[in-house]
């Protein structure tokens, strides 16, 4: 992994977009290099367009799209009632498909501080997270990582850090939010949380966000459990539910 | 919120899905069970069975011709020998002679073993609706049984159920002679009974005919005849007597009358009477009443002559009438004598007849009595006598062996495979039980499970839409790794397989055998 503060020129960037677009500029940013082995072996699928399954991410996009059209929020934060459900999977399958939708641009923030799994799953190192801007009050620039996938950026990485429900429902916290909003236009952030029933991360963290993005695991997550975080959950913000790692992904087709 | 996904109705996808998600839980029980069936198959010591199926056949002899004299049923006879058989006596003897339970006489008990033996031995009746051709009757009768006997060792187990088998027949041909002989000894003890009654009773008839012989019934009509002849002769008698009484009457009168000088004949008189006696001599013999007067006159005369003059002129006139008349007084009353006594006799014969006509209805009375008694016994004995000779004849039948007897119908054969364990019913139970159980342990998971299904059931209990379902995202890597443990259960397989041809191979039968019988039941 190379580390280099790069300018990304939206429209100079050869073949991407389209007139009239205005790609975003990041400074003081990182850029990694993804190993699309590694990726492949994390199941990061929407790095490149040839899996069949990443059509699911698709449908999943236009139907997120849908619902916040509307409202105008773009924060979403990806939970689940459990750990090992898919959720930081997902949130990183779901930023890179909003990433190379044409006229987006993602922000992935991993936000379980405790465990910070958003830059393994893309393989590339990072000392730096949001825990440190949080907790040591570092330039948001020097959290940014670029992957080298255009339009699309991640913080991830850092320290372990205990206090992470108190930092998740600071004032800090709510700030940089709102700034990360305010910064891109058609720039949805997904926010990578703790699961709801393993502490009071991701109930703190919800009110910051506009939406809320919940994964239940197919034939391992328990209905108890789910209800259980469900309602722990502001139930306006919630968009919906992700059935992830359906054995027969045809059931659902007759929901969507 | 009802959806239609609430009506809980099972489809074809929804079973694949249960298999797909418990497959696991199915199989490992399943392979546990089978696993511990095939250890228990293969770790039960064998056992082997042989059974002597025996025939109960009906008597050789028609029954018209002879009769058993057993009545007691086949089944009834089968229940004392068997109790006869698992006696422990029998039971120790073979054990003795057949070395068996060698193994366990270290730790129990002759009575323990003798009943572990009992346990092996299995007794079975074979009955059929059979039509009595006697009483036209249907009923279940017992037409046969079997013995099996179950051990260790085929050949021993062949000799123990061949030699029980054999028990049986001479226990039965033992019973049924001794049954039959008891019978005919009772029968002939009675009969000796009766024929010493008998005997008894005529001896009694005997002494009593002795001691009524003269009133017995079949002498009434001679006594009434002789009391009437005596009777007669009495009257006869009695007229002579009176005859004779008026006679010697009138001969007094005559010789009183007859003056005593006047008929003094002197011995003119006694040689008359000599020469007379003379006479009478020739022809009769000296006890002739006339021979017998004469001697008594001339006596008299010798006497008269003997005497004294003086009296003799003064007792005997010399009177040639007087002497005669007296001499036929006296004849007259020696007459009368002989008469009087006749008629004593003939009246304690008349007496004698009217005791003997008088006591015969009460002889009559015993004597009848004793006849009907005699003939009861005599009929009685007549009884006793045929049927002893029946029972005599049913003797010789059963030691003949002719009457009911036991005939082996199935030899007790050396069993080829053994008996116990069935291995493969063992194996089947496992395969059946492991199956139930994996399935059990899965449907009961899946009950208590809740976890999410499908997206509908999930948007309705949550009532939050369900926006995607992403598919279970496959990496090469999981290919190949999915390869590898196919790879891996495959030659898992080929060693489990291996090692069951291994022990079927050693501790079932050789793999040459199994492939013969495979081959010849796939007709190859």
């Amino acid at each position: 992994m190379t580390e280099r503060t790069v300018e990304i020129g939206g429209s100079s960037v050869a073949g991407q977009g389209k007139p009239g677009w205005v790609s975003p500029r990041y400074r003081f940013s990182r850029e990694v290099r993804l190993d699309p082995a590694v990726l492949e072996k994390n199941r990061v699928l929407a790095y490149n367009n040839t899996s069949p399954e990443i059509e699911a991410y698709r449908v999943l996009r236009t139907r997120i799209l849908h619902r916040t059209k509307g409202s105008g929020g773009t924060t979403i934060m990806v939970t689940s009632a459990l750990s090992g459900e898919g959720k930081t999977v997902t949130a990183v399958n779901l930023a890179l498909t909003f990433a190379k939708a044409f006229s987006l641009t993602a922000l992935l923030v991993d936000a379980d501080l405790k465990r910070q799994q958003v830059h393994q799953v893309l393989g590339f190192e990072s000392n730096r997270g949001l825990g440190d801007y949080l907790r040591d009050g570092c330039d948001v620039s020097e959290l940014i990582v670029w992957p080298g996938i255009e339009k699309l950026t991640v913080i991830s990485g850092g320290k372990r850090i205990e206090e992470s429900s108190e930092l998740l429902g600071s004032p800090g916290m709510r700030t940089l939010v709102e700034g990360m909003k305010s910064r891109y236009e058609d720039r949805y952030i997904f926010f990578d949380v703790p699961p709801v029933l393993y502490g009071a991360d991701a109930i703190s963290f919800a009110p910051l966000v506009d939406h809320i993005l919940f994964v239940v695991q197919a034939e391992k997550s328990s209905m108890a459990n789910v209800n259980k975080a469900l309602e722990m959950l502001p139930k306006e913000k919630v968009l919906g539910i992700v059935l992830n790692r359906q054995a027969d992904a045809d059931a659902t087709r007759y929901y969507y | 919120m009802e959806t239609e996904h609430d009506v809980k109705t099972m489809t074809m996808n929804d079973l694949a899905g249960i298999l797909r998600r418990r497959k696991w839980t199915i199989l490992l029980p399943a392979l546990g069970v089978f696993t511990l069936s095939v250890v228990v198959a293969f770790s039960i010591p064998k056992t082997y069975k042989s059974t002597t199926t025996i025939l109960i056949e009906e008597q050789g002899i028609p029954r018209e011709y002879v009769t058993a004299n057993i009545t007691t049923f086949a089944d009834q006879r089968l229940q004392s020998i068997n109790q006869r058989i698992m006696g422990t006596t029998k039971l120790l003897d073979l054990i003795t002679r057949f070395r068996l339970y060698e193994d366990l006489k270290a730790r129990h008990t002759i009575d323990e073993i003798a009943e572990k033996m009992r346990k092996d031995i299995v007794f079975n009746t074979i009955s059929a609706d059979v039509k009595d051709p006697r009483s036209g009757r249907t009923g279940q009768a017992t037409i046969a049984f079997s013995v099996s006997y179950k051990g260790k060792n085929p050949e021993t187990v062949q000799r123990i159920a061949s030699e029980l088998a054999s028990f049986y027949l001479e226990e039965n041909l033992k019973i049924r002679e001794k049954a039959s002989a008891d019978t005919s000894k009772f029968m002939e003890d009675e009969r000796g009974n009766v024929q010493a009654m008998m005997a008894a009773l005529e001896a009694k008839i005997a002494v009593y005919k002795q001691k009524h012989g003269d009133s017995l019934p079949e002498l009434a009509q001679a006594n009434l005849q002789g009391l009437d002849q005596v009777e007669r002769d009495m009257s006869r008698m009695e007229d002579q007597l009176h005859a004779l009484k008026e006679r010697e009457s009138y001969l007094e009168q005559e010789l009183a009358s007859v003056s005593q000088g006047t008929a003094n004949q002197g011995p003119g008189s006694l040689q008359e009477l000599r020469t007379r006696l003379v006479g009478l001599k020739s022809r009769f013999s000296d006890k002739h009443p006339d021979v017998i007067r004469t001697k008594a006159a001339i006596k008299e005369f010798e006497a008269q002559s003997a005497a004294p003059a003086k009296e003799a002129s003064a007792t005997q006139p010399d009177n040639p009438i007087h002497i005669p008349m007296k001499s036929q007084l006296a004849g007259t009353r020696t007459e009368i004598e002989s008469v009087q006594r006749q008629i004593k006799s003939l009246r304690q014969k008349r007496d004698s007849y009217r005791q003997r006509v008088e006591s015969s209805p009460r002889v009559e009375e015993g004597y009848r009595g004793l006849l009907v008694e005699r003939n009861n016994l005599q009929a009685k004995f007549e009884e006793l006598n045929r049927k002893a000779m029946d029972a005599q004849v049913a003797y010789g039948m059963e030691k003949e062996q002719l009457g009911e007897r036991f005939s082996i119908l199935e030899a007790a054969r050396l069993p080829g495979k053994p008996d116990s364990p069935n291995i493969r019913a063992i194996l089947l139970i496992g395969l059946v039980l492991g199956l139930g159980c994996g399935v059990g342990t899965a449907a009961i998971k899946e009950s208590t499970d809740d976890s999410v299904r499908d997206a509908g059931r999930l948007a309705a209990d949550t009532g939050f839409l369900v926006l995607t379902g992403i598919p279970e995202i496959v990496t090469p890597m999981d290919v190949a790794r999915k390869k590898m443990r196919r790879i891996q259960a495959a030659a898992g397989a080929v060693a489990v397989l291996l090692a069951g041809v291994l022990v079927v191979h050693f501790f079932v039968m050789d793999m040459d055998v199994v492939l013969a019988k495979l081959s010849r039941k796939l007709g190859i």
